[in-house]
């Protein structure tokens, strides 16, 4: 009898996860900058799917409000550019502001439980938005651009923000991957099931769910940074807009709560529906709500928890399996 | 709800609990793990005044639990949820917390079921889960919230061996338990609670023969 972690199944997969990255690396030598850009809001909604279920698929807690990680981390960018600081050195520091940021709002957000919790995060959310918009040298309500990105060409523009989003992306998947893989793995995944027996078991939840928290501000914070340099143009209204919160639950539930893969699939999904319906409109809102509403019915595990579930199938290796166990399948 | 109870447990102890639904049984192991906080009194354990200390604290210092109704982490494997046990209560890492889970896993039975998700187990399954999972913590102190009941003659006499090996090995073991045959087997004390007192304590055989006692449990029974 012994623990097993890797299969076949899964090095083969980890190992194609790895060359598709490095093959991404190279989509803006290849492509035209219109392609690269799309490319980059896959990656931003890749980013923001694995943040949102990094805190709700393991740690429980169901936010509204990560829209305010985004926009501190757009806005930081405009802020730290500003300052004259060079546009891409100035995306990192606003990536790290708005996970700094995240700390002391864990110690506020985190006293509340469930609904308080989500509610909670939206208020912050949008307190945020309104001292943004009180502040005229961030361009108050009506917006800002991000006009020090205009001394780059279009096309290295583009490129760059591309291996930004390329680099963040992998950087945040990777922490999420390897703290899954750690020790405290089955810890997080004991307290998206039952917090109180995982304190009784010896985890200790306050201080996961923070970990889990600060990760996430981070991450929606270098998403935010992202989508100011992908768009060059930040409002309040848009920036910190709820529908961020919306696009998240979408893409986790969709592609599966609490399971690594699902996230990725379900920002897919949605880059694929946003592709594909660029009208967009009322209607366009209506049938992402359908389509998250029926999933929530017919599929509750997501697409991707219903096939690890069918085949016994993991193909990024975060979990245990007892080998030469007679008899028993895990899907049994 | 509890009242002026006081209970010591000692090193290589057993001792069971019975007494009548709502007796406040449960709540004495809940106040002991941590899990409520008590508005008056203390715990302590090993010398150390242990009442402000959360439940995650009580069970790294070797306080270890089973729950009443099972709690299972649904979407983890049967190995996965003893492995939280092991990692986060006893602070074990690597191979030295896989053998251990693995060896947890053959005493109580579940190493067939090992890969199996935890949704799927049934009620005696999931029972034999929360004993696994406390045993991985490697406990001084275990309790035990029934966990006996509507097994078969063979699975209550491998139950006895698994918790009196324990209690040999020097483990101190609080038992709730309807079946007073079962745990008389193991304890060496047996307390007896009603509307939140302790209304008889002593030698298994002197407490089950107590007027008080066959007129708050056993006679409630018959």
């Amino acid at each position: 009898m012994r623990v097993q972690r890797w299969t076949r199944t899964s090095k083969l997969f980890t190992g194609a996860t790895l060359a598709i990255a490095v093959l991404l690396a190279t989509v803006p030598l290849v492509f035209e900058s219109d392609v690269v850009q799309k490319l980059t809001n896959l990656l931003i909604l890749v980013l923001l799917a694995a943040m949102w279920n990094a805190l709700a698929g393991y740690g429980g807690l169901l936010s509204v409000g990560q829209q305010a990680f985004i926009g501190i981390g757009a806005y930081g960018t405009v802020f730290f550019a500003g300052l004259g600081v060079s546009p891409y050195l100035a995306m990192v520091l606003a990536t790290l502001v708005a996970g700094a940021i995240s700390v002391p709002i864990s110690f506020l957000a985190l006293r509340l439980r469930a609904a308080q919790f989500a509610i909670g995060m939206w208020v912050i959310a949008e307190v945020i938005s309104i001292l943004v918009r009180l502040d005229q040298n961030l361009g108050a309500g009506t917006g800002i651009s991000l006009i020090q990105l205009n001394q780059y060409a279009p096309n290295f523009r583009q490129a760059y923000t591309f291996w930004l989003a390329l680099g963040f992306t992998v950087i945040f998947l990777s922490a999420l991957f390897f703290l899954l893989r750690s020790p405290l793995g089955v810890s997080l995944q004991a307290i998206r099931d039952d917090e109180d027996a995982a304190r009784s078991l010896g985890v200790r939840v306050a201080a996961r769910k923070r970990l889990l928290f600060v990760l996430a501000g981070f991450g929606c914070g270098a998403a935010g940074v992202l989508i100011g340099a992908n768009t060059l143009f930040i409002e309040p209204g848009s920036i910190f807009s709820v529908q961020w919160s919306a696009y998240m639950i979408f893409m986790v539930l969709v592609g599966g709560l609490g399971t690594f893969e699902g996230p990725i699939l379900g920002a897919i999904l949605l880059f694929w529906i946003r592709t594909t319906f660029t009208q967009g409109g009322p209607w366009y809102l209506v049938g992402l709500g359908a389509t998250a509403a029926l999933f929530a019915l017919a599929l509750p595990r997501g697409i991707w928890g219903t096939i690890e579930e069918r085949l016994g199938l993991r193909l990024l290796p975060v979990g245990y399996r007892v080998v030469e166990v007679t008899g028993e399948k895990r899907s049994a | 709800m509890l009242d002026g109870v006081s209970l010591s447990l000692g090193e290589g102890e057993a001792v069971g609990i019975v007494g009548p639904n709502g007796a406040g049984k449960t709540t004495l192991l809940n106040v002991l793990s941590g899990a409520l906080a008590p508005d008056s009194g203390t715990v302590g354990f090993r010398g150390r005044d242990v009442t402000s200390r959360g439940a995650a604290d009580r069970c790294q210092l070797g306080i270890a639990r089973t729950h009443q109704v099972p709690r299972p982490f649904i979407g983890m494997s049967v190995f996965e949820n003893v492995l939280v046990g092991a990692t986060a209560g006893g602070r074990r890492r690597g191979a030295e917390a896989y053998d251990l889970c693995l060896r947890v896993l053959d005493q109580t039975a579940l190493t067939l079921l090992a890969n199996r998700r935890a949704e799927s187990l049934g009620l005696l399954q999931r029972k034999r889960l929360e004993l696994a999972r406390a045993l991985a913590v490697e406990p001084s102190v275990l309790l035990l919230d029934e966990i006996g009941g509507g097994l078969t003659d063979a699975e209550t006499a491998a139950l006895v061996e698994t918790v009196a090996s324990l209690r040999d090995r020097g483990i101190a073991v609080l038992w709730i338990e309807h079946i007073v045959h079962l745990l008389i087997q193991v304890v060496s004390r047996l307390v007896c609670m009603d509307a939140g007192r302790i209304i008889a304590e002593g030698p298994p055989d002197a407490v089950v023969a107590q007027a008080a006692v066959i007129d708050a449990y056993l006679g409630g029974r018959s």
